[in-house]
Formats: structure tokens, sequence, C-alpha cells
């Protein structure tokens, strides 16, 4: 028999997800990380071939764990340590505390750094988890029930922004997956439907922007408020951001994630204090300085190792990312959250700082500055051997409709001003052809360094 | 991390990760969830087997975002 069910209950009008941990103090937090990794290090150093192997072998006792401080004493873990187990016991490696029969999921990393992919198993209340965290940051960005959002994302087995989709329906949002489209399908689906939410990585986004334009759509004019960025720092890049927000009309919110823990850590709420909160309530993340592996203070870069208590299937414990970070004080943001902020977002990676006769090479920083040109549609930077000396080129494309007899200033403005950030070193400029350089939907590769590449590669 | 042996008005006290009384409500979730994993020892049907345990990975998030408890449920199949 069909009925109306009455006495439904009210949401919170919260600006938290969660305002019980949210708004926790530093004491009581680091109070509850210390309970969470207690039970997170048992389990990992009874359940899982690997943990148990390495804590015996390193001498650890989860039972020993009495402050948070005492995390230091955990070993490690690397990537590499991920994925020699993963070809010594194949299919998944030694680190899961469950086989295949136990899972319900297997996600990989995207194989865009060209190793190959991890393998990632979830279980039912794993799976959960992932879409939980991403559910703090589509409601710590002001994300309602009364919103249509727009996934521009391919589904795949790469893990993605399939949490998101997740965390949309359990919020009750009504939810466009934009799966196996071409680009001018999205941009089309994303008017259709009235999305007033789109999520992409941030190079996707200025791609629907630039698709948009060729349409005739005007975005601008269009119900997209929000988007919700990741799988790329540029996300945080402000000269980035802005472009984003100035083509789609709408306020960009930044988050980050990775395949290991498989979902996000990080998200930007509605204050927008300049970088993204730590969802502490549920991960440890500590901040090392690579090469001494001590922990760096607020406002000092390092990377990012990171614990997280939501995956059981393969307990993530003390994980080296790579990810450089700039971690301040929860209270630079006025939101009131008690969680610590990644100051700038990901800042990049510890190793993607390229070294040209003797100056340090950031992409983020070049990306930052090509961006300050709005003509620029996109563009790429090949770093080259010739003879002895290394040479950086910055190769870019133009928007269709720019008056090609601006060249001459632009390019001598764009290498003026890189060259004033690098001390000097000397960037050729180079114009492409319209649609020559690649374009990217996923975790954009910019810098092509060929220096140690077989002779031929990369052409 | 969990005092549940309490007992006060003859009534069982419990005290969130946080060592904090648990407020009505989180009392009320607690008890669905516990529930939900007594259900998980039953002898079910596949609809009510596998609903369950959907229902109890949600009710994970619940209890541990709200930290009343910290657990995984690979035991239970979840």
């Amino acid at each position: 028999m069909l009925g109306i069910i009455g006495g439904r209950g009210v949401v919170a009008d919260s600006p938290y997800w969660n305002p019980k941990t949210e708004t926790l103090g530093r004491e009581r937090l680091e109070a509850l990380q210390l309970a969470k990794l207690r039970v997170q290090c048992e389990w990992a150093g009874a359940r899982s071939p690997w943990y148990r192997r390495l804590f015996a072998a390193e001498g650890f006792d989860p039972s020993s764990l009495s402050t948070l401080a005492d995390v230091r004493r955990v070993p490690l873990l690397t990537r590499d340590d991920w994925m020699a187990s993963q070809s010594a016991e194949p299919p998944y490696g030694a680190l899961p505390t469950i086989g295949g029969e136990g899972a319900i999921r297997v996600h990989t990393t995207s194989g865009t750094t060209g190793r190959g992919p991890l393998r990632a198993l979830d279980s039912r209340k794993d799976w959960a988890w992932i879409a939980e965290m991403w559910a703090y940051a589509v409601w710590g960005c002001g994300v309602r029930p009364t919103d249509t959002a727009y996934i521009a994302f391919g589904y795949g087995s790469f893990i993605g922004f399939w949490g998101l989709h997740y965390a949309m329906e359990k919020v009750g949002i009504l939810n466009v997956p934009g799966g196996a489209q071409t680009t001018e399908a999205r941009v089309r689906q994303i008017v259709d439907f009235g999305a007033t939410v789109v999520a992409s990585t941030p190079t996707y986004a200025l791609r629907l922007a630039q698709e948009a334009e060729q349409l005739g759509i005007d975005l601008e004019g269009s119900g997209v408020q929000r988007l919700i960025l990741s799988g790329e720092p540029a996300g945080s890049i402000p000269q980035t951001k802005a472009l984003i927000e100035q083509q789609w009309g709408a306020k960009a919110f930044d988050t980050a994630g990775m395949t290991e823990i498989g979902t996000i850590m990080v998200f930007e709420c509605e204050r927008q204090p300049g970088g993204t909160h730590i969802i502490e309530d549920h991960m440890i993340e500590e901040v090392l300085d690579p090469m001494t592996l001590e922990p760096v203070a607020y406002g000092e870069r390092g990377e990012r190792v990171v614990t997280s208590f939501g995956r059981g299937a393969i307990p993530l414990i003390r994980y080296r990312t790579g990810d450089l970070v700039c971690r301040v004080p929860a209270a630079t943001c006025s939101c009131g959250r008690g969680f610590d902020i990644y100051e700038g977002g990901i800042l990049g990676r510890v190793d993607d700082m390229k070294i040209i006769r003797g100056t340090n090479v950031y992409p983020r920083a070049i990306e930052a500055i090509v961006r300050e040109f709005e003509a620029v549609n996109e563009f790429q930077c090949l770093i080259t051997r010739e003879g002895l000396r290394d040479e950086i080129t910055l190769r870019v494309e133009m928007k269709p409709n720019w008056g090609g007899d601006e060249w001459g200033p632009l390019s001598e403005a764009l290498h003026n001003r890189l060259a004033l950030a690098h001390e000097g070193l000397n960037f050729r400029v180079e114009q492409a052809e319209a649609g020559e350089l690649p374009r990217f939907e996923l975790k954009a590769k910019r810098t092509v360094d060929q220096r140690d590449a077989p002779i031929g590669a990369g052409r | 991390v969990r005092d549940r042996g309490r007992i006060e008005g003859g009534r069982p006290m419990t005290v969130d990760l946080l060592g904090m009384e648990l407020t009505a409500s989180e009392d009320r979730l607690l008890a669905v969830y516990e529930e939900l994993k007594a259900l998980c020892d039953e002898d079910l049907p596949p609809i009510a087997h596998a609903n369950v345990r959907a229902a109890l990975a949600l009710m994970h998030n619940v209890v541990n975002g709200l930290a009343l408890r910290y657990e995984h449920l690979s035991d239970l199949d979840v």
C-alpha cells in the first residue's frame, strides 16, 4: 500500500557537513585522531600482511602509541613500496586486509606518470566513506539539495570524480553524469539541464569554456554558480582560478585527493581563505622536510605524508605522497572550522622542480604567469638539451579571434615576465598552430622534459 | 576506546570517542548501527542480506563521523 510518510526531519541550517567535528578545537581534534590511529594501526598490523611484516621488522607495536606525536614512530610507506608489493604478489599485493572476494570495487591511478597503475580495493564501508569525504566539500562550498550538478568526467577505472558523484546523490542533488560525451555535448548538456554546479579538472573547465565560446554559448549567462575543481594543482593557482571564474561567471572551489586514499583530503570552503581545509577528523596530515623527514613548522613548505582512517581494505598509514604543501593554522580562515589549511592548495610535486642552467623552475609558477595573458589559449613548456646547454621553450597557442599582429609585443612581454620570475633565465617563446598542443581532460601535463628521454621520444 | 560499562539510573550510558556523553539522537543512531550489525549475523534472504549491509555501510559514516564509534567491518562483509 502506498502512503505518504509524515514527520520528516529538517536538515540543520549549518554551513558544516559535520558540525560536531569540523568545529573541534586542536586539542580535541588531536585526541580523536589518536584514538583512531590506535585502531587503524592495530587493524593494519593484525590484518594486512604488509603491515604485519613491516611492524615486526621495525619493532613497532601499535599499543605503544600514547600521544599523537608517536605517529612518527610508524614506518613510512611509499608508492614504490606499494608498486613493488603489487608486482611481487599480483594483482593487489600484500597491503590489502581482504581479497577481491571481500571487495565491491577496484579502482586504479590514472597512469599519467607512465608507471603502471596502482590497484585499490574497496569494501562496501570503504566506498561509502569515499563518498562521505566528498560530501564535506560539497556541503562546505555551499552546494545544497536544490542544486543540479554536472560531472564532466569519463567514469572509467580511474577513481577521479566517482566519489563526488555518490556524494551528490547522498546530499540529494540532481546529478547529471557527464561520461562518454564529447566536449561539445557536455557544454550543451550543462546548459540544457540547467546545471548550477559543474565538476571537472581546472584544465577541462577552461576547455569547456573554449568550446562554449566557439559554439556561441554564453556560459556567464548560464545557471552555473559553482565549479568544483580537482585533479590538478591549478585549482588553487590564483591566476588560473580567476580565469576560470571569469569565463564561467561562477565561483570556483578547489579540492584535492588521491587514488591511494580513494577520495579527497582537502576542500575549499565558502570563505575561500586562499587555501584548502584538511579533513582532519578522518586523516592525519604531516608535513615533512623531504630530505630530513623532520616535520616543518607552520608556513614552511614540505612533503605531505598522510594517514587515512577511511579504508579498512587497504590501510594507508604514513604514506609519502610527494605533494608539496604549506600548512597554516585553521584560524587563518574565518569559517569557524578547526581544520588546518594548505595555503595555496597542493603547490605541486616535490620532484616536479626543474633545474635549467642552475635556476629552479616550477610548472606552477610558469602557469601562474601564462594565465595573466588572456589571449593565450593553451601552452606547453618544453625542456631540451642542445649540446651541453639546457634550453627551455614556452610554446603558446593563441585564441582563435586573437589579433595575429600583436605577437611581437605579447611574446616579448611573456619572455620578460618569465625571466623576471626566474633570475633572468632566458625562455624561448614560440607560437604554436591552433589545435597543435595537447588538450587534457585529466591531469594536464604541460611540462615536457626531453633531456633524459631517448632520442626521438616525445617528438 | 568507548565506555559501554557505566550504568546510571538503571540505563546504560555511553560516551563518544572524545569522552563526551551521547545526546539522545546519538544514542538512537548508535542503537540503529548496532542493530544492523546484529542483523548481519542472521540467516537472511538475499534481499535483506545485501540491503542490511548497504545500510550498515552508510550508518558507519554516521557513527564514525560523529565520533561515536570507529572500527572496520570486513568481518561482516561490509
